[in-house]
């Protein structure tokens, strides 16, 4: 038994052997979209509070400036919007253990995730790249996540690690998803200068809001205040002409926001509504103008209401 | 829990290490039986009491037998435990199928009768554990085997985890016994356990879920695939479903040896044999031992005449295409096979020389087989391959106009320029299908073509990094469920 139990001993440790010198937490080589994930949470770690924390999916990577935003108001901003796939729990609990005294906290979640959890196979993904990332699900979820794609995530981890460039994700050459396509603060640069792509914008139904989800944005907003921090909810883009399609779920969903006691609805989807030539490729992502519009309406926004405290 | 899963690979160590610090017998099968029950309650805590049900009925059933000395009731005892065994695997399995075919009857006669709206979701490896638990009953009644006296023992034997959801189908008789006597660890049977475990790993992963990605492309949109990839799909689902489910074996096997657990063998490279009779010998043998066992001889096997004979086989051949799944295309693959054993039995006499050869294992000699032989197993495989059309079609219509599909497009040239360019578009995929039919026909004498004790350690150690790394770098990129499961 003892032998057994050595030479099984043995042989682990002759892979972990292999593997280790190739091993790398930060993953360098790894220019998957998602692995800006890494720079966003090393952002969130290291800057010092008070600062300006962006929360949501690729609406707030794709159409805030951070750099304008943070002239703006003079705040360090970490800008932790990378997909809306990840679902808002996840998003949520990224950030939450991590909120300081005197941190502005922007929620800006798209419309059509209000009711579900995210996708499993980015859930998956984001595992692979940033597997610290587990703590920021639930038990239940991440059994399931294990049960389900755990091979895949280890098989990810290697391979990204031992052979980077061998997944077959959305990192092909043409592709501006790439994670050096985002700025130090969080923000998604790549497709600057590229103006819009003049297809038809493809818009998904709204749902409503999920109660689950509600509760959970509840929790978030009470933590923000009990850490001293305030929290805002802002609008995510959306193209004025289609607004009217779900009109009846985002304002049935907007008036549930309001009624949260410690979060601050800033606007409403008016205000973030933009001609189709100010999006990208889809309707949550804007152009590099869209998106210097959209920060400087947030940026007026803010400071109005900061303002009117003072 | 399914093997090809992070959770087993953390589950397996953890119950190996209490198991053999376990002081004693009872506690070692107290081991296994609580792993048994959270490995089957990892899906659904709820099916476990299921599981519970059927093997209390069948314990029951085998100490009353035992004691009783009245053969009319002891017979009577068996009929009612069977009957308590096949009601919870028809309730779960069968219900909704015969409902819903009499409705539809019923509709075809006129009679408009409400839809069936009840979802019955089947418990996983149902069919497995309900057998295994049957033959127990049937031992006793029949003396081959004296009733458990430890319900712990019964329950260990009856849900032992690496065999649980889709077999081998233990017998009583073979199986039980391990769990009555003392196991004392086997270094060299751990280290084959090992060895049995990554060659199943390799072929689930390496070759089994690729080229479930090729046929469920080809069968996902029948309609809309072309003959080619039809072609191509139904070949590729003959060794997936091959690749998973002797998969499923190998790692059981492996992993019961971890206990000290000896299981029977379920594959014998059933791709290498010259007729279908053979076929049979060689795929899933535990279950075509239980129907040749439990119904083709309490039928009167081949002691009888010859047209009895037929009957017999075509009774076992739809009732296991009824085993498979309650859908008119399984027992239609069922009747295929029914028809192929019954033309093969009718057309080979055993006293024909020619005949001796087809019922024969393949042949053992030398590297590079007879052409004739080559064409018996072609023969073979392509027979299999029409049945597989049916039991992968999602109903019998579909798979008719499958098989006639591909047969007509056989007579244009472009139908093979077609799959000659499907063939490269899925090349690393389908050379990892013929490495595997290289390395198992090169290994054909051995029961695991990954027995490799014998070689240097290093070479040993050699080949165990790379397929591991192998399988961690290019088999990890989508882990399919064991299609056994299912049933």
């Amino acid at each position: 038994m003892k032998k057994f139990l050595f030479k099984a001993a043995a042989f682990v440790l002759l892979q972990l052997s292999i593997f280790v010198p190739f091993w790398h937490p930060e993953m360098p080589h790894d220019n998957n979209y998602l692995a800006a994930t890494i720079e966003k949470h090393h952002r969130l770690q290291t800057t010092p509070s008070p600062r300006l924390i962006l929360i949501g999916g690729s609406n707030l990577a794709f159409g805030i400036n951070s750099d304008s935003l943070e002239q703006e108001l003079g705040l360090p901003v970490v800008n932790m919007g990378l997909t809306a796939n990840l679902g808002v729990r996840f998003m949520l609990n990224e950030a939450e253990r991590k909120i300081g005294r005197g941190d502005i906290v922007i929620l800006s979640l798209e419309h059509n995730i209000l009711a579900d959890a995210g996708s499993e196979l980015t859930e998956a993904q984001i595992l692979e790249v940033r597997p610290a990332s587990m703590v920021f699900f639930r038990a239940a979820e991440l059994k399931h996540l294990i049960d389900h794609y755990g091979l895949s995530i280890v098989g990810g981890v290697l391979r990204r690690s031992l052979l980077p460039g061998s997944q077959r994700e959305l990192d092909d050459e043409k592709s501006v998803y790439k994670r050096q396509s985002f700025n130090p603060s969080g923000s998604f640069t790549g497709h600057y200068g590229k103006g819009s792509k003049r297809g038809p914008l493809q818009v998904l139904s709204i749902p409503k809001m999920s109660a689950d989800i509600r509760e959970k944005i509840q929790e978030f907003a009470r933590h923000c205040r009990e850490r001293n921090a305030l929290c805002f909810y802002t609008c995510p883009p959306y193209p004025a002409a289609q607004l009217s399609r779900g009109q009846c779920e985002i304002n049935e969903n907007l008036a549930q926001l309001k009624e949260i006691p410690d979060l601050i609805v800033l606007d409403s989807p008016c205000d973030h509504a933009y001609p189709p030539e100010l999006f990208y490729d889809t309707c949550y992502h804007l152009t590099e103008q869209g998106a210097y519009e959209r920060t400087r309406t947030l940026a007026l926004e803010l400071r109005s209401f900061l303002n009117s405290r003072r | 829990m399914s093997f090809a899963s992070l959770a087993f690979f953390l589950f397996l160590p953890l119950v190996f290490c209490v198991h053999w610090l376990a002081s004693n017998r009872k506690w070692q099968n107290g081991v296994l039986l609580a792993a048994a029950y959270v490995f089957y309650g990892w899906w659904d805590w709820r099916f476990c009491f299921l599981m519970m049900a059927s093997s209390l009925i069948d314990y029951f059933a085998g100490l009353w037998i035992d004691v009783e000395t009245d053969q009319g009731r002891r017979k009577k005892i068996m009929v009612v435990a069977l009957s308590g065994n096949l009601l919870i695997l028809g309730f779960f399995k069968y219900f909704k199928f015969f409902v819903e075919s009499f409705i539809e009857s019923c509709g075809n006669l006129g009679i408009h009768l409400p839809a069936w709206s009840w979802q019955i979701v089947l418990p996983v490896g149902v069919s497995f554990y309900t057998f295994q638990s049957m033959s127990y009953t049937i031992d006793v009644y029949l003396g081959r085997c004296r009733a458990s006296r430890s319900v712990f023992d019964y329950l260990t034997f009856v849900s032992f985890f690496p065999q649980l959801l889709a077999g081998p189908i233990e017998r009583a008789t073979a199986l039980l016994p391990q769990f009555q006597h003392i196991r004392v660890f086997s270094s060299g049977a751990a280290s084959e356990g090992c060895r049995f475990i990554i060659w199943g790993l390799a072929k689930k992963m390496l070759v089994a879920d690729p080229l479930a990605e090729i046929a469920n492309i080809a069968y996902g949109f029948s309609a809309r695939s072309s003959a080619a990839q039809l072609f191509l799909g139904s070949i590729c689902f003959a060794f997936q479903i091959y690749c998973d489910f002797s998969a499923y074996s190998d790692i059981a096997v492996g992993t019961a040896r971890l206990f000290g657990i000896q299981l029977m063998r379920n594959f014998a490279y059933p791709y290498f044999s010259q007729s279908i009779t053979e076929f049979w010998r060689r795929w899933h043998i535990s279950l075509s031992t239980w129907f040749r066992d439990y119904i083709y001889i309490p039928l009167g096997g081949n002691r009888v005449s010859s047209a009895k004979q037929y009957r017999n086989l075509l009774i076992v051949a739809l009732v296991s295409g009824l085993w498979h799944g309650a859908a008119w295309h399984f027992i239609v693959w069922g009747a295929l096979h029914g028809i192929y054993l019954v033309t093969e039995r009718a057309l080979m006499r055993k006293d024909n020389p020619a005949s001796r050869r087809l019922l024969s294992i393949v042949d053992t000699e030398s590297l590079v087989p007879d052409l004739a032989s080559v064409l018996c197993m072609l023969r073979t495989f392509t027979l299999a391959c029409i049945g597989w059309v049916f039991f992968r079609a999602q109903t019998v219509g579909d798979g008719l106009n499958i098989v006639w599909r591909i047969t007509t497009a056989m007579f244009h040239a472009r139908f093979y320029a077609d799959v000659l360019q499907l063939v490269q578009s899925w090349s690393p995929a389908l050379a990892a299908l013929g490495a595997l039919i290289l390395i198992e026909w090169w290994n054909r004498k051995s029961w695991n073509p990954f027995a490799i004790a014998h070689k240097p350690f290093l070479l040993r150690w050699a080949a165990y990094t790379m397929v591991c790394w192998y399988l961690l770098l290019f088999g990890t990129h989508q882990t399919e469920e064991f299609i056994y499961f299912q049933f």
